[in-house]
């Protein structure tokens, strides 16, 4: 392949047919030239500067030198000038004194023109007039008359003297105030600081601070008056202020003229009027004048609290001793209703005082025995003792209940020859027996009843054996009585048992179910005894896997002799697992009912099962009429179970209850005449000599439909006998014996159901 | 004056002579001058960047005896 290349004269026409310009050929003009250039000049200029510096320095030392041999030109020391006083010492001399004279008269000429100017200057401006508004820091007294006193500027700080000023002093002034102060002080450290005459308040002329005797201490220069000067007194600083203009000419007052002052300004008078009378509102004044409230004192409170603290102390101190009350100091200043707060709280306290005893020592150790005693006593009945609860007491009455439902049913009790208090006394005891074993009886139960009586015991001891055999008996033989007294449910639940077994609402157990019972609490036993083992089992493998770590820790215990251990242990434990699960089941009895329940949740006997089961399998059911068959069953079977037990389905026994008490009598009229009716407003002592009883159905063909039904089932119940043993009251004692007689034989024969016998038996005049 | 060598890899290689104040199109129009192409048929580029006509060679730092991709569009 050849490159395509043109060269400058062919590309530069080209460019000019295509209208550019033509190629710049020639030197190139880079940067790397330039800088070149550059580099180059600038080293030229360089040392041209460096040539024009040497070339300067040259001239400047030539000129240097040229005037330092100027300097050494003229008279050396040793050639100096000897023109006039050349070797003249005298002459010198006195030359250069007269200089000196000169000099210093120049110099004092000077000095004294300027003091002067200064003394004018001063003598100007500054006289009295100056002096006017200075504060003098003493007092005016202290300057006698004719006396001369220097006065000084008071020695301050700035920021003292931007407060207050300047301040003029007479130094042996102020040292002398301040020896006296000192003095003073002296004494008064001396002087006890509490004085019996409380007329330092008369004395110095001012109220006492609080601890006043440490001020003076404090703040020295507290009490130094002055004055300024050029003015009046009464603008002086300090304590003397209330003087007024007239006091200023005699500057120093003492204290008491002070004082007098004071009482004179403040003046009372003591005439009033005295037919003024009180009046119910004051001007502010005068409320003033008249009436100060006392403060109230803030004691109140800290005292209380001293008191309580006092209790406390005291409530401690009783620990040790009893004590007197003792007598409370404050109360002696107590004002009225305070007096009454103070009494009533201390009240209070004692009431309180008393509900909580105080605790004495022997209190202490008699509460820590009855505790341990308490903890004993717990003790004793987890151990198992007797233990009396309130599932124990509910327990227990459970089993009275049952035996108290019994005794008064027997009534043989009553009709015997014991008065009633004795028979009332007894049926407890029967109670107590048969909550007891039956092995206990002899001994325990005679030495309770010893308490209780002596007397009766003979007789106890029979009923309680009455008792003992009506309790084992009750459970298999039937209530002889039908309407048989009904335990109360509200006796509790032991009651509500019993009813509810009476009643046949709850199954008792019979022996199949005493089995599984027994089964199960057998299961129950297993299971717990498995778990226990399982945690033993449990822990011990924890402690294995502990031994093991420890192990493991030992350095000499190589990895190969742990894997060999461990499988060792493993085995074993497996081994021990598997014997000891042996072991449990050794005596396992599993407690299996196989039951079936249909749909609706009845229980289906072995036939029905399988059926379901086959219906299941195969996928069909029965018939339609196998269904409602079937359905009819299981409904009058229910109809059955909900039947009551006492009284017909259609509630005969009761209707006639009710209608014997409604007549008042002891027996119903059931059919009158042929028709078998009664008439409503038939009664017994209306009916004469027509009465007809009760006549079999079967026998009589005019007895109408409602009495042949009703009378099947007013025999069938045995319950019925008794109402079904009325007696017919007639006008003719024979008929009535007849029908009496008529009836009982009906009964006897009904279950029978002998034809001939059950021949209708009717009466007529 | 600069030389820049433009190839298409496709049998043409072309050694131009020009300014570095030329334009790129410039640059076409003497390719095209001297290859016989239509210089509005020629792009330039190095890798992914298309020349622009407007814009100077000294801009896109073109240098005596770079190498430009040549392709025709």
């Amino acid at each position: 392949m050849s490159e395509i290349s043109a060269s400058i004269e062919e590309t530069n026409r080209i460019r000019l047919s295509l209208g550019l310009k033509p190629l710049k050929v020639g030197p190139e003009t880079s940067s790397a030239q330039i800088a070149e250039d550059n580099m180059k000049r600038h080293r030229e200029d360089e040392a041209k500067k460096a040539h024009e510096n040497k070339v300067k320095s040259r001239i400047a030392k030539s000129k240097n030198k040229l005037e330092l041999n100027k300097t050494m030109a003229g008279k050396g020391l040793g050639e100096a000038s000897d023109d006039d006083d050349d070797g003249d010492l005298y002459k010198w001399t006195m030359k250069s004194r007269k200089k000196e004279k000169e000099r210093q008269a120049a110099v004092a000429a000077k000095r004294e023109k300027e003091l002067q100017e200064l003394d004018e200057a001063y003598q100007a401006e500054y006289d009295e007039d100056q002096l006017a508004g200075l504060r003098v820091g003493h007092d005016m007294s202290d300057f006698a008359e004719g006396e001369e006193r220097i006065l000084t500027l008071k020695d301050s700080t700035i920021l003292e003297n931007e407060e207050e000023g300047d301040e003029l002093i007479n130094i042996q002034m102020t040292e002398q105030q301040r020896l006296e102060k000192n003095l003073e002080n002296k004494k008064k450290k001396n002087r006890p600081v509490y004085s019996a005459y409380d007329d330092d308040e008369f004395t110095s002329g001012k109220k006492k601070n609080l601890l006043s005797q440490y001020d003076e201490v404090l703040g020295t220069e507290q009490g130094n008056d002055g004055f300024v000067i050029g003015k009046a007194r009464k603008i002086n600083r300090g304590g003397t202020e209330g003087l007024g203009e007239t006091s200023s000419d005699n500057g120093g007052l003492t204290a008491k003229e002070i004082m007098n002052q004071k009482l004179k300004e403040s003046a009372i008078a003591l005439t009033y009027n005295k037919t003024q009378q009180a009046q119910d509102y004051y001007t502010k004044d005068e409320a003033e004048i008249t009436f100060k409230k006392s403060k109230k004192k803030k004691k109140s409170r800290s005292r209380k609290a001293d008191n309580w603290d006092e209790e406390g102390d005291r409530d401690g101190e009783t620990m040790e001793i009893e004590r007197p009350e003792p007598v409370d100091i404050s109360e002696l200043n107590f004002v009225d209703d305070e007096d009454l707060q103070a009494s009533l709280a201390k009240a209070r306290r004692l009431a309180t005082k008393k509900t909580i005893k105080k605790l004495t020592p022997e209190q202490i150790a008699k509460n820590l025995a009855e505790s341990k005693a308490m903890e004993v006593e717990e003790d004793v009945s987890e151990r198992g003792g007797l233990i009396i609860s309130d599932v124990s007491e509910f327990v227990s009455n459970l089993a009275s209940s049952s035996a108290v439902q019994i005794a008064p049913a027997r009534p043989t009790q009553p009709t015997r020859e014991d008065s009633p208090e004795s028979a009332s006394t007894s049926s407890p005891a029967v109670v107590e027996k048969v909550q007891e074993d039956t092995v206990m009886e002899e001994t325990k139960e005679e030495a309770e009843e010893d308490n209780f009586r002596s007397r009766t015991r003979a007789e106890s001891e029979e009923a309680e054996d009455i008792a003992m055999k009506e309790s084992n008996e009750s459970e298999q033989a039937e209530p002889e009585t039908v309407l048989a007294e009904e335990p109360l449910v509200s006796r509790g639940l032991g009651s509500t048992l019993a009813l509810l077994k009476q009643k046949g609402a709850l199954e008792v157990g019979n022996a199949e179910q005493a089995e599984r019972a027994k089964i199960q609490s057998e299961r129950a036993k297993w299971l717990a005894e498995a778990r226990l083992r399982e945690a033993r089992l449990a822990k011990e493998m924890a402690q294995a896997k502990a031994r093991d770590k420890e192990k493991v820790r030992d350095k000499n215990y190589s990895i190969r002799d742990r894997d060999r251990d461990r499988e060792y242990e493993n085995q074993r434990r497996e081994q021990q697992l598997l014997d000891e699960r042996e072991a449990r089941m050794k005596n396992y009895q599993p407690d299996i009912k196989l039951e079936y329940i249909d749909d609706s949740g009845n229980r289906l006997n072995t036939k029905e099962a399988f059926r379901q089961l086959s219906h299941a399998f195969h996928g069909k059911t029965s018939g339609k009429m196998k269904t409602e068959k079937r359905m009819k069953k299981l409904e009058d079977e229910r109809r059955l179970m909900s039947m009551s037990s006492t009284d017909t389905p259609l509630g005969m026994a009761s209707a006639f209850q009710e209608r014997q008490k409604a007549a008042g009598s002891a027996h119903i009229v059931l059919a009158v005449g042929n028709r078998n009716a009664v008439p409503s407003s038939l009664t017994s002592s209306t009916v004469g000599g027509t009465i007809s009883t009760l006549a079999s159905g079967s026998g009589s063909g005019t007895a109408s439909a409602a009495t042949s039904k009703s009378q099947p089932s007013s025999f069938s119940a045995p319950s019925q006998n008794a109402q079904a043993t009325m007696s017919i009251s007639g006008v003719h004692a024979p008929n009535r014996e007849k029908v009496a007689f008529g009836l009982k034989r009906k009964a006897e024969a009904a279950p029978g159901s002998n034809p001939e016998e059950s021949a209708p038996k009717k009466t007529r005049n | 004056m600069i030389e820049v060598i433009c190839n298409d890899r496709l049998g043409k290689k072309v050694r131009v002579k020009c300014n570095g104040d030329d334009t790129v199109g410039d640059l076409k129009k003497l390719i095209a001058a001297q290859t016989g192409t239509n210089w509005e048929k020629i792009v330039l580029k190095k890798w992914y960047t298309i020349y622009k006509d407007h814009i100077t060679l000294d801009d896109y730092e073109i240098h005596d005896g770079m190498s430009i991709e040549l392709y025709y569009n």
